[in-house]
Order: C-alpha cells, then structure tokens, then sequence
C-alpha cells in the first residue's frame, strides 16, 4: 500500500519529467494571491507530505465502487478507456472510441481566459502531460441511447472528448479512478445542439491520490446538460468544472456532493460561463464535514455581456457533522449584463438538534438520526431523475465516507 | 386500574428558570386526561420533559412509567418503550420521507420488544388505512416528514404516526391549535379510534372545544409549574365559563 510519503515522493518524480521545479508546480496548483484558507491548509498538508511527515492512508475502497456501480446499472453500455486505440472501435451503433495523441494536452476556449483567473492560475489548468493522449468518445448524432454509458476511466494524464452528436439523449455515468500520486485527468463533454446529456460523475481515487481533475462541458444550441459529480474519495481533490453555455436556449444544472474528513480534502471549483443570450444555468452543491476535514466550494457564473435574458441560480450548503471540520463556501456572480436574472445563496452550519429529537422521539437512536438527518442533507444534491438504485450506490459510497471518518 | 405514569412532587428548570414546581400527577392505563391552564404554565414544559428533551433539568422529584424510572431512559428508550409526543410545532424534516420515518419507527418499536421486522406489505396496508381514517392524502406519505405540510396536515400527521406507533403513553401537546373545526373534528376522531384499555391519552390544551369531541376521563388546571385543580370533563366546561382566573384566585 502506498503511503502518502510515497505518493508525494512518486508525485515529485513525475513533476521532474515536466522540467518545473516542483516548487512552482505546487504555486501552480495554489497561487498565493489566490487561496482560500482552505487552500492554504492543503498547500501545508501537501508540503508537509513532501517533508516525509508519516501519515497513514485509508484504503482505497475503489474496486468496490466499481463493483457496486455496475450492480447499480443494469445493461450498461460499458466503455473501458482503456480499452481505446489508435484504431476506431465501435461498441454500440453508433456509439465508437479511439485514442489519439496531441503535443500538448490543453483545455478548450483558452483564447479566452476567465477573468477571475490570473495568468499563472489558467497556467495551472492546462494540466500539461509527458505524453499527452486524447480518447475520444462520439455518440453519433439523432441517437436516443436507452442504456446508460459507462464510462471507466483509469488514466491519470488522459483527456476524455465526449461528443453527443445533435439531437442525441443518453445518460452518462464517468467513474474515474487514478491510484497514481496525481491525478491529471480532463474530460471535455460537447453537447451539440438539442441533445440531452443525464452525466454523473464520480471520483473514486486512491486514497493517497491528489486528485486536479478538470471536466468541461460546451453546451450549444438549445441542448440540456444534468450533471452531478461526486467527490467522495480521493486524499486532496482540487476538482474544477467549467461549463460553458455557447448556444440560444442552453441549459446546465450543475450538481456537487462533497465529503471531507482527516483523509480527505476537496476543493471544488465550478464556473458557469453565458456567452449567449437566453442561456441557463442553476449551481447546487453540498458539502458533509466530518472530523479535521478541509474543504472550500467556489461557484462563479458569469455572465458576458452577449447573455442577455439569461438566468442562474447558486446554492452552496454544506453541513459540519463535527466542530473541528471547515468548510468555505464562496458564491460568486460576475454579470456583465443588465438584462438578467442571478440568484446566490450560501449556508455552513450544524445538524438541528430540534430535528434530531423529533426523530429520537419517534424511537430512532442518536446515531440513526444523525445519519439519516446527514443522507437527507445529501440527497438535496441528486437529480430528480436518479434511478432507486443509483442513489443506493451515491448512498453507499457516502457511507463509506461517514463510516471511514 | 394499572397505574401507566406516575409523577411526584416534580421540579425542574429550564436555563436555570424554574418551569415545573412540584407537580404530582397520576395516570391510570387506559384513561384519557386532558391538561389545561393559561399561557406559560408549563403545559408544553411538562409533556417535552417526559419525552427526554434535554435542555430540562429536573431538580426534584420523581417520574414512574409502568413500573420504570421514566427519567433514566434517553428519548428513544422511552419512545421504544410506548411513550409518544404528539408536537404542538411538528418540525419539518425536507428529504426523510414519512413513510420512511413511520417504518423506522415501527422498527425500532419491533426490535425492542424482539420482534421481527414489519412485513413490507402488512406496513403498507396499515399506514393506508390509518391515512385514509385521517383523510390524508396518500402521496403525504413520500413527501418530506411535515415538508410543506399545512398547519393542520401537521397535525394530522402527528396522529397518523400516533396510530400506526400504537404507543401506550400518547402526549398530545396542543393538537388542536391552528386547526379549523373540519380538521379538529379529524384530529378527535383519530384520538377517539385509538382509545384503549391498553393506552392511556394526555391531551394538553388551552380550549375546551376539543373536548367537545374527545370526552376525559380527568381534566387537570396547570399553572405556575404545578397542578392546581382536579375534576372530571365538567371542569372544563366550567373553565370555559370562567376562564382561569376563577381557579387561580380561588
């Protein structure tokens, strides 16, 4: 098992190949001009690893997510990325993978940095590679795929392309899981237009694992994206999602559940860019602090000053199971349009001890209270449309969490 | 008759304020009791003391509940063990969905007593038929535990949980506030069904209205922390008539 004195060692060794000292990387990665408190705590966390301070891992539980996601999906259409070639392979009508190789991997519209982000910080996000490789993933165009997709991604330096062709509707299901020291994934999700994308994603990494995975999604013409993403694992996850809404009548709800304890920080990032008019756009995410976890939730929108007659919401709530936890929640609007409507709304705070006794009154133990009271707060951040048996498996992987603190 | 509770000379503090004054009162199994008194004399104190609410210090005084030290119990020992209050503010609880409570509940009640879990379909056909007696809705068994509920769906909640609970001990804290008289009407009939030999009922309450429609066996005056007069459903009446400065002052 790999401590995380190791990982951090195997982590320098990999930052050697990218000709940075690691220093800079690390300033990469958390600018100072930039951090949060949080992020001041998990820069130190991460230093005081590279100091060979001893800290024992969890286990790392991935295989069986794995197994208890498949059990979740009946008749996946199961895409393994590793599984891709150079070489097109078709896994269902219309559904095909292949890998190709790019000199550097970089995200999308980086003409056109945020200007929340400072040069060093964009930097940061184009999560450069020894050998960068790109899978592409084409669902082709007027396709209603009834099963859900399964996408398995075990690379920790590999960009996903997802492409749902025009007027396509499929349910996607991403489990990433990187045991490597670091974890460079990207996946960019295009939806062309009027297609209809369900995706959840889950990070399932290693427990020793420093997670900077980077999804973005490009959402055109009248096209509806519904992601959650599931941040449950992992040691420190610096996690960042970009969706970007590019066509009249886009719409994104976008949907986050983190959990953080002494084995596991998360900082989540999400932005939501309009660069039309009569975009859409909603934000919900929903934090569980348990004992000396770190996390912070930053939720931008921004609104150009195209996006007329767009809306969007943000709601960040995050509940602290144990007093010695921190969570940050920080919702910001940058509109940049008269014409709009933006709504925000951020809350940390403590289980009510008034529903806790309702509970107990009715005869549940302390402990059954508590964790029913924490699976309701949970819940708030599933999709409506989440099958029985897929938030059985949300509710497991949360378990594990609660149980491992 | 089979005493259910019984509580001597009980003193008790709420952020050091004294709320209960060395009140004494004995329920026999099967008898319904109604309490009544004026604003702030720990009607509301008494029934969330004996439900195991812990902000209450109890400084004297002792609480018997069939054959128990009723005060040693945490709350879900004395939920477990038949004892159910009935809220006078039922909390909403967004995302635990009632009918998932109310199967807990019965559960936690079941393993108690060492019985095995409910059967799924005896469970369902239950909570149907006592959510029809309280002509609710079936689709309020999914939703939230009180999420949206209006003031008087709360309180008929607060008595579905009651039948499908089958408690021996119900305090009912002000059940019949914010209720039009259609819905107290419901709310009495429920208290009526689930009047028994085998349960006995606490109906605290400002007005003599809803015992028009459930008739105590004993009906108590509280005020400052203690019981100030006994009698039979005719006190009541005679509150009513006179309002409780006629028993403060006599």
């Amino acid at each position: 098992m790999t401590t995380r004195t190791q990982a951090a060692a195997q982590f320098l060794t990999q930052l050697r190949h990218t000709q940075h000292d690691p220093q800079h990387w690390v300033n990469l990665i958390w600018p100072k001009d930039k951090m949060t408190g949080f992020e001041t705590l998990a820069k130190r966390d991460l230093q005081r690893a590279f100091s060979a301070a001893r800290i024992e891992p969890a286990a790392s539980a991935a295989t069986d997510v794995f197994e208890s996601l498949l059990a979740a999906l009946p008749n996946p259409i199961l895409i393994d990325v590793a599984r891709a070639t150079a070489q097109e392979l078709v896994i269902e009508a219309g559904i095909s993978i292949k890998t190709r190789t790019e000199g550097t991997v970089k995200p999308r519209l980086s003409s056109e940095p945020s200007p929340c982000l400072s040069a060093d910080e964009h930097l940061s996000l184009t999560l450069e590679c020894v050998q960068p490789t790109v899978v592409d993933i084409t669902i082709a165009p007027d396709r209603a795929v009834p099963a859900p997709i399964v996408v398995l991604n075990h690379h920790h330096q590999t960009r996903i392309d997802i492409n749902v062709g025009a007027r396509s509707r499929c349910t996607l299901v991403q489990l990433n899981h990187a045991d490597a020291a670091v974890n460079l994934a990207q996946t960019v999700l295009h939806l062309h237009e009027n297609s209809v994308v369900d995706s959840i994603v889950v990070n399932a990494h290693g427990a020793t694992t420093l997670n900077l995975d980077h999804h973005i999604a490009e959402v055109h013409h009248n096209a509806t994206l519904q992601q959650f993403q599931l941040d449950a694992a992992g040691w420190i996850n610096r996690t960042r999602r970009d969706v970007h809404l590019l066509g009249a009548e886009a719409s994104a709800n976008v949907r986050a559940l983190l959990a953080v304890s002494d084995q596991r920080h998360v900082h989540h990032y999400t932005q939501a860019v309009h660069h039309v008019k009569h975009t859409h756009s909603s934000q919900l995410t929903r934090g569980l602090g348990f004992e000396n976890g770190k996390g912070s939730d930053q939720s931008v929108v921004h609104i150009k000053p195209f996006a007329a007659q767009s809306a969007s919401t943000q709601s960040s709530r995050h509940l602290l199971i144990d007093e010695s936890a921190q969570i940050h929640a920080r919702p910001i609007l940058e509109i940049f349009n008269h014409d709009v409507k933006a709504s925000h709304g951020a809350t940390v705070g403590s289980l009510d001890p008034q529903m806790a006794f309702y509970l107990r009154s009715r005869g549940l133990s302390q402990a059954q209270a508590q964790l029913l009271l924490q699976r309701a707060f949970w819940h708030q951040a599933l999709p409506s449309t989440l099958t029985n048996e897929l938030s059985s498996f949300i509710d497991d992987c949360l378990f594990r969490s609660v149980s491992a603190s | 008759m089979t005493d259910c509770l019984t509580i001597e000379n009980l003193h008790a503090n709420v952020a050091q304020k004294p709320v209960l004054n060395g009140l004494s009162l004995r329920i026999g199994l099967g008898e319904v009791h109604a309490i009544m008194g004026p604003n702030g004399a720990g009607k509301s104190s008494l029934s969330q003391l004996l439900a195991g609410k812990a902000d209450y210090e109890v400084t004297a005084g002792s609480v018997n509940y069939l054959g128990r030290d009723l005060l040693g119990l945490s709350i879900e020992e004395r939920a477990c063990a038949g004892l159910f209050l009935g809220f006078q503010y039922p909390i909403e609880i967004p995302g635990v969905s009632n009918v998932y409570l109310l199967k807990a509940a019965l559960n936690a009640r079941r393993k108690q007593r060492g019985l095995p879990e409910v059967d799924a379909f005896d469970f369902l056909t239950l909570v149907k038929q006592h959510t029809s007696r309280m002509k609710m809705d079936e689709a309020f068994l999914h939703r939230g535990v009180n999420e949206g509920f209006s003031g008087g769906e709360k309180k008929r909640n607060e008595i579905l949980q009651m039948l499908v609970l089958e408690p021996t001990l119900a305090l009912l804290d002000e059940t019949d506030s914010g209720l039009d008289i259609d819905a107290l009407k419901v709310v009495a009939q429920g208290v009526n069904y689930a009047r028994s030999p085998e349960r006995s009922i606490v109906l605290v309450t400002h007005y003599q209205r809803l015992l028009d429609y459930i008739v105590p066996d004993y009906v108590h005056v509280l005020a400052n922390g203690k019981i100030v007069r006994s009698g039979d459903a005719s006190l009541a009446r005679e509150l009513e008539a006179k309002g409780y400065d006629w028993v403060l002052e006599s």
